[in-house]
């Protein structure tokens, strides 16, 4: 298993390109609705394209990604990509991609099945109705059920790069929060007499007096009932709290090691790049390497200012030098000015996004990578289409290609 | 109470008024469904008796009294939240914007320069907002409750119970449903509603309505005890279409329109808050006829990668063509799959959102039946 020199740890230029090199983890983050699935899958191949024998870990339910990576389905073990295709377009892939679907579902589950003293205790946790809610439906339960798996991929296998796609979260850090905060209340002492509860009943006197007080309230805010069903479920849980924190001590040790780099996916919206940005001094404060940012979906103006202010009637000599052959010449001019009122709306919207990027190059540290894909016309549903992205992202990083391309063909 | 008595119109046959509105075809299970619950009976203005009123009198998106928006992060949901809560204002209805803040956070909105954060503040006539803090929201649900300010010091302040508390997953976001649920019953002294509409904004996380499941939860988990009314009081207004409206947002793309469509199963199937409309965001305005797009299709083998400036205003032109066509197909997918009413609203050509884009979209709102009925005839 090779462990690469960690070179770029915390320094602010490790851009995609080094960190596919150098790094065993990559794990793109971001908030929801911006591509990261498929951002993630495109490092993923580039890497192996590169030669590198990768792993993708992705959250996205839907078969649209296996699809476009030319499989029918992925499932909670890897399966391989076959690549060939990338032979008949005329570059021979040098590594291996994988790809597998992380069951969030079942997640803690497994987590539960792992760690439970006895059958007993495991059928009585997975049956609890808490435990159904909490597992499945609750913040930061997805965060933590990916980082589980994480720990488990990183220990456990030897793919020389994982890239871990991340379920968007609203509270920017709550992979790393969620199991922080539960582990924190876990040790707390408050816990401690919650989970013991159970075996007595409440105001039998053997707690504490303080504690008794503390219940009485409890009880009255939610009813007896509730506190002792809460409490017979935080109670089948005691015996599996060491393996938990075990568990989530490592991972955190593997987040904050110098082979992992942190991606920030965003759009180039203000809503999303400024979580992108509170999401990029969270990590820096928890001392994470980020390698920087990539900006999917940036719209591109296809045409110069100018143009978009000329004369629609010179614009007519010239569609109809293209052969373009209408009606009338009210039609053609119509026509010019519809397609000078459509460039003008690009325009809007790239002038836009351009003001957003330059706000975030702003604000983080000079020479922060800014990666940038643009917005395209059709959506992505084939291993091409994954490279075209491919070749915007690690092509072009540094500036936006100039608009001349034909639109839009993935 | 001359304003809640049916009109003779709408007694007739309820089902059909409601085809009118949206232009949707129901099934004959639903109509029967539609006709029995016409004659719930709901508690009057003055809380004093009861009148029946049929459940389906036509009600914009924003006439209902607590209004959810749900939808994944990224598809405008805040946004789309402030446009109905300015709908809902213009008509004359006291509106609160409930947004839901994570620590600390405070925003404004395009309509003043107003801070919204933890207390109430209005933003425009009739228009109020708050973005409850966790800390603030457990102390006013938990003063609610207990009436004892030592109680609450004692106990919620006690850093062991915080500790615990704060590591309990979904805490935050269950405080703050809370909360909503306390403003929706608030009464003023003549006993009427404090809020005719309260537009809720909740957290995108997953699901965002993973949250709104708490409710139904407890009410299984625990079978008696102040939870268990309260959960079940709060079921009764999540499931009540008289008063609660859910509406979903999304965008015309492949993975947004997949996930919309999964959501609303899942409502459907766990929860039965009634889901009134899904609001389709940024859609581009067709803006070539049939032939244009025809005739610049067949330019498009001559475009040049390089070429010159009309190549360039050809290729736009196309890629706003491909993109229309990609939505217009989402948008027939959401049709045909949801049998929802869906409203458009426009991708807006603008550098910001500003208060005339969200003015725009409250039109939209208060339009709707005209829009509705244009699309059915």
């Amino acid at each position: 298993m090779s462990k690469p020199a960690s070179r770029c740890h915390l320094e602010p230029n490790c851009n995609l390109d080094r960190a596919i090199a150098e790094k065993r983890v990559i794990i793109c983050v971001g908030p929801g609705g911006v591509g990261k699935t498929t951002i993630s899958a495109v490092i993923a191949l580039h890497a192996a394209m590169q030669g590198r024998r990768v792993l993708v870990c992705t959250v996205d339910p839907a078969k649209r990604l296996a699809n476009s990576l030319g499989v029918s389905e992925l499932g909670d073990e890897a399966s391989e990509i076959a690549l060939e295709e990338f032979a008949a377009l005329g570059e021979q892939p040098k590594g291996s991609l994988s790809a597998m679907m992380l069951d969030m579902k079942h997640a803690f589950d497994r987590l539960v099945r792992d760690h439970a003293p006895d059958a007993k205790t495991r059928a009585e946790i997975l049956d609890n109705r808490f435990y159904k809610y909490f597992s499945t439906s609750l913040a930061g339960t997805q965060e933590y059920s990916a980082m589980e798996r994480l720990y488990e991929l990183y220990e456990t296998t030897d793919y020389e790069l994982i890239v871990l796609d991340t379920p968007p979260t609203v509270h920017a850090l709550d992979f790393l929060d969620a199991p922080n905060r539960l582990f924190e209340a876990i040790d707390s002492s408050a816990f401690d007499w919650l989970a013991k509860k159970s075996r007595i009943r409440v105001g039998l006197g053997i707690i504490k007096l303080g504690t008794g007080y503390v219940l009485k309230v409890l009880a009255k805010l939610t009813g007896a009932d509730f506190l002792r069903e809460f409490s017979a479920f935080i109670q089948s849980f005691s015996g599996m709290w060491e393996g938990f924190k075990r568990r989530a001590v490592r991972t955190k040790e593997i987040l904050s090691g110098d082979d992992v780099a942190f991606f920030v996916i965003s759009g180039a919206d203000s809503v999303a790049l400024e979580e992108a940005r509170y999401l990029n001094e969270r990590l820096i404060e928890e001392k994470i390497g980020v390698g920087g940012f990539v900006i999917n979906r940036v719209h591109q103006s296809f045409v110069p200012q100018p143009v978009l202010c000329a004369d629609p009637a010179e614009l007519v000599g010239r569609l109809q030098a293209m052969g373009f052959v209408g009606d009338e010449l009210g039609d053609m001019l119509a026509l010019a000015q519809r397609l000078q009122t459509n460039a003008r709306e690009f325009h809007v919207l790239a002038n836009r996004d351009q003001a957003q990027l330059a706000r975030l190059s702003r604000s983080v540290a000079p020479g922060t990578p800014i990666h940038k894909v643009p917005f395209f016309s059709t959506d992505i549903h084939s291993l091409v289409g994954l490279n075209r992205i491919r070749s915007e992202l690690f092509g072009l990083s540094e500036e936006l290609a100039p608009a001349q391309r034909i639109p839009g063909r993935l | 109470m001359a304003t809640l008595a049916p009109s003779a119109d709408e007694r007739i046959d309820p089902a059909n008024s409601v085809q009118k509105l949206y232009g949707q075809k129901k099934s004959a299970s639903e109509e029967t469904q539609l006709i029995t619950r016409s004659t719930r009976r709901f508690r009057s203005r003055s809380g004093s008796r009861f009148v029946t009123i049929p459940e389906t009198t036509p009600k914009l998106p924003h006439e209902h009294r607590f209004v959810i928006v749900a939808g994944k992060g990224g598809v405008g949901k805040s946004t789309i939240s402030m446009a109905l809560a300015l709908a809902a204002a213009k008509a004359g209805r006291k509106t609160l914007l409930y947004q839901f803040g994570t620590q600390d956070s405070k925003t404004k909105t395009p309509f003043s320069e107003a801070t919204v954060g933890e207390d109430i503040v209005e933003i425009r006539e009739n228009l109020f907002a708050v973005r409850p803090s966790t800390e603030s929201g457990m102390r006013e649900y938990v003063l609610l409750k207990l009436k004892s300010k030592n109680a609450y010091r004692l106990v919620f302040e006690n850093s062991f119970i915080k500790k615990l508390i704060d590591g309990i997953p979904g805490v935050n976001e269950l405080i703050w449903l809370g909360k909503a649920f306390n403003h929706e019953r608030e009464r003023e002294h003549d006993g009427s509603p404090t809020w005719d509409t309260i537009v809720l904004d909740p957290p995108a996380t997953g699901h965002s309505l993973y949250l709104f499941q708490v409710p139904f939860v407890i009410r299984e988990a625990v079978q008696s005890g102040p939870f268990h009314r309260e959960a079940v009081e709060m079921i009764e207004l999540l499931t009540d279409p008289e008063r609660t409206a859910l509406h979903l947002v999304t965008l015309p793309e492949e993975m947004p329109v997949n996930e919309c469509i999964q959501l609303k199963a899942d409502v459907d199937a766990r929860m039965g808050i009634p889901i009134k409309s899904l609001v389709v965001n940024g859609v581009f305005s067709d803006l070539f006829s049939e032939s244009e797009v025809h005739a610049l299709n067949t330019l498009r083998p001559q475009l040049e990668e390089d070429g010159g400036i009309i190549d360039r205003l050809v290729a736009a032109g196309l890629f706003r063509i491909e993109r229309n066509k990609l939505q217009r197909s989402y948008i027939t997918k959401l049709h045909n799959e949801l049998g929802l009413p869906v409203i458009e609203m426009p991708q807006y050509f603008v550098p910001e959102l500003d208060k005339e884009v969200l003015a725009d979209m409250a039109s939209r709102f208060l339009e709707l039946p005209a829009a509705q009925s244009r699309e059915t005839a």
